[in-house]
């Protein structure tokens, strides 16, 4: 086994707010290989979005990462100095974000944006930049004649492609993906979906890819991160998550999204609200809505169990490991 | 319920008595153009096709779903049959409480208050949709109010009857609170429960769900559903999204550039879908099993705007059934397959 492309130990990050210390993601582990695609998946305000993130370093004023590793080939990002880390940025780890108009300067073309952006990493002459931006639109499926043109002449599948275009640039070993396609229609999604998973696997990035669609994960993803308040509480092969979750809430979340192929099943309603990440329980932080409760579940925070590829942190798992 | 509401009101509804083979909503022929370009005092020039010549029927206590991406006509369809947007040309004929079929262009102001209580509407986007300044209670009570129904206190009673059966749940907690205290998923429970609290038997709701979190769009569907038995109401669904349709829909009516391209039972629709369109609408939704392999349905191109649409089939630029019948004649009508399904299709 080659050594893992990205490797995240025990990461937590925390907001200062006014009403306290928002415990937005806890003790977060995660392994990347090359050419592994990730899918994080869980509701809002589950954390997926401030691990992306906290991997860039670009937390906003009030975030903090309070503990942990991030290594990018053996490299601890959180070590780096802002320099050192803004040179990693976009040619390390890249990232496309889920409003691709706030992620393209509205009065600049977009040509001179992606080139600007990979001058900034390379010693490379405009012309080389260009072609290569040329390039980049052909391989997200764009007209390269739109490269001179403003970001808002693009309809919002093309800004979505131009932006992944962007990320692509200086041949990030990671590329991170927060829901790109949710504004999308679905054909228009399942294009753009087609081709980032065809660029991600033919160059043999690593990706992370967050979304609340679980269909989407299940397109993307050779691996699942489920994560439920801050916590990675369940991980392993996208196969075997789907085919048997250990975790009830993977279980639960699975079971509540309707399908438009195979039996119609009827939907699992998950009731409850997640808990405040303030004043989060001293148990497992699903416990008040999971059906497996058992007494140990809301005072003590639960163990891992694992199989060879796939783990869990509960005390009464749905499936054994 | 019914502290409000006057006793025997619902009886009248067809669920019970008479009227029975008589669709709740009619849509006949049904057309909203936009005029884009113009200037004051000259005509416009061009025209968007946003609705063209569609026409449906809903029966009694079922619910039609319409299906089809942004800019297929889905929304201004569904305005035009709760009187929120005029039509063009066309007929809406709608049964309300009272068991009379009328004719949506005939009402006039007092009509159309009337015909409010019962066709009721719920919108996409649970921040969008409520007035931030309002209480929880004064929001679901406001269609009381302005249908001067009940005392206050009578309206206090209604209001959180409703509210305890749409899950807002201790009502008390809830009652005084302002959206901005309220998560997405609570936001939408309180716009359903002021679409429904004068127990409309017409409901018209535009993607409910899909501005909500995974499990909060299970659990809304799930309300949605029981509150449609409850009131044995007839449904108008308007989805993007076939997979969350198969839940919640009896039949669909699949949308494409304004046009209605294939409507039929959901289940059916889905094993066996006809129309090229359809086709491909259906093999792009994901489905949450990686294990899946799906069919790979190639349309070339974009969604264009329908803007004065030439004489040929709307899909025909990214059909792969496109062949000169398509081209030289004109948007193929809604034609009967089978027993109880419609397909607009040359070649399927």
């Amino acid at each position: 086994m080659t050594d893992p492309v990205l490797q995240v130990e025990g990461l937590s990050v925390e907001y200062a707010t006014e009403k306290g210390r928002v415990h937005a993601v806890t003790d977060l582990a995660m392994t990347l290989e090359e050419g592994e695609a990730i899918g994080l998946v869980g509701e809002s305000g589950c954390g997926k979005t401030t691990v992306a993130l906290a991997l860039m370093r670009i937390l906003a004023d009030n975030g903090q990462i309070v503990n942990g590793k991030v290594l990018l080939d053996g490299v601890d990002l959180l070590q780096l100095s802002e320099e050192e880390m803004a040179k990693r940025r976009w040619s390390g780890i890249s990232m496309v974000f889920q409003a691709a108009m706030n992620s393209l300067n509205p009065v600049q073309r977009v040509v001179d944006q992606i080139v600007e952006a990979i001058e900034q990493h390379e010693e490379v002459a405009r012309s080389d930049a260009v072609e290569r931006a040329r390039e980049l639109f052909d391989v997200v499926g764009l007209d390269g004649a739109l490269l001179r043109r403003y970001p808002h002449e693009y309809s919002g599948g093309m800004r979505q492609r131009a932006v992944i275009a962007m990320a692509l640039a200086c041949s990030p070993r990671v590329i991170i993906a927060d829901e790109p396609t949710t504004a999308l229609d679905v054909l228009v999604q399942d294009r753009i979906l087609d081709q980032l998973k065809e660029i991600q696997s033919r160059r043999r990035m690593a990706m992370i890819y967050i979304s609340h669609d679980v269909g989407v994960i299940a397109r993307v993803s050779t691996s699942v991160g489920v994560m439920y308040a801050g916590r990675m509480v369940e991980t392993g092969p996208a196969h075997a998550i789907f085919k048997r979750p250990i975790h009830p809430y993977t279980e639960a979340l699975l079971a509540s999204v309707p399908s438009a192929r195979g039996p119609r099943r009827p939907l699992r309603v998950l009731g409850g609200d997640p808990p405040d990440l303030i004043d989060l329980p001293p148990g497992c932080p699903f416990a008040a809505r999971c059906s497996r409760v058992q007494e140990r579940c809301r005072t003590e925070i639960p163990p891992v169990v694992r199989s060879e590829s796939q783990w869990a942190l509960c005390w009464n798992p749905v499936n054994a490991p | 319920m019914g502290a409000v509401l006057e006793p025997g009101e619902r009886a009248m509804t067809g669920h019970s008595n008479g009227g029975a083979g008589v669709p709740t909503v009619r849509v006949d022929h049904l057309r909203k153009l936009y005029p884009v370009g113009g200037a004051f005092l000259r005509a416009p020039k061009s025209f968007i096709h946003a609705v063209d010549d569609v026409s449906f029927e809903v029966a009694d206590g079922e619910s039609l779903g319409l299906v089809g991406e942004s800019g297929c006509g889905k929304t201004t369809t569904a305005k035009m049959i709760v009187k929120l947007i005029e039509p063009t040309s066309g007929s809406i004929q709608v049964r309300g409480g009272d068991g009379e079929a009328v004719d949506l262009s005939t009402l006039d102001g007092r009509g159309t208050k009337r015909f409010r209580r019962s066709a009721q509407m719920i919108y996409q986007d649970p921040y969008e949709s409520l007035n931030p300044r309002r209480t929880v209670l004064d929001t679901i009570a406001e269609p009381l109010v302005v249908q001067g129904l009940g005392s206050f206190a009578e309206r206090e009673e209604h209001v959180m009857a409703i509210m305890a059966q749409v899950g807002l749940t201790p009502v008390r907690n809830y009652l005084l609170r302002f959206p901005h205290e309220l998560s997405g998923g609570q936001r939408q429970r309180v716009a359903i429960a002021r679409a429904l609290v004068l127990e409309p038997n017409i409901v018209v709701a535009d993607e409910p769900t899909s501005m909500l979190d995974v499990s909060v769009r299970s659990n809304i569907m799930q309300l949605m559903l029981d509150m449609k038995e409850r009131l044995r109401a007839t449904y108008v669904y308007i989805t993007h999204d076939v997979a969350v349709a198969r839940y919640m829909c009896d039949r669909i009516a699949v949308m494409y550039l304004g046009k209605i391209v294939e409507m039929g039972p959901t289940e059916e629709v889905l094993r066996d879908p006809a129309h090229p369109y359809t086709r491909a609408l259906i093999s792009a939704v994901p489905v949450p099993d990686p294990a899946y392999e799906r069919p790979r349905v190639e349309i070339k191109g974009g969604i264009a705007r329908p803007i004065d649409p030439p004489k040929r089939c709307r899909f025909f630029d990214r059909c792969p059934l496109a062949s000169k019948a398509c081209e030289d004649n004109d948007h193929p009508p809604l034609t009967a397959r089978g027993s109880d399904r419609l397909v607009a299709c040359y070649n399927a």
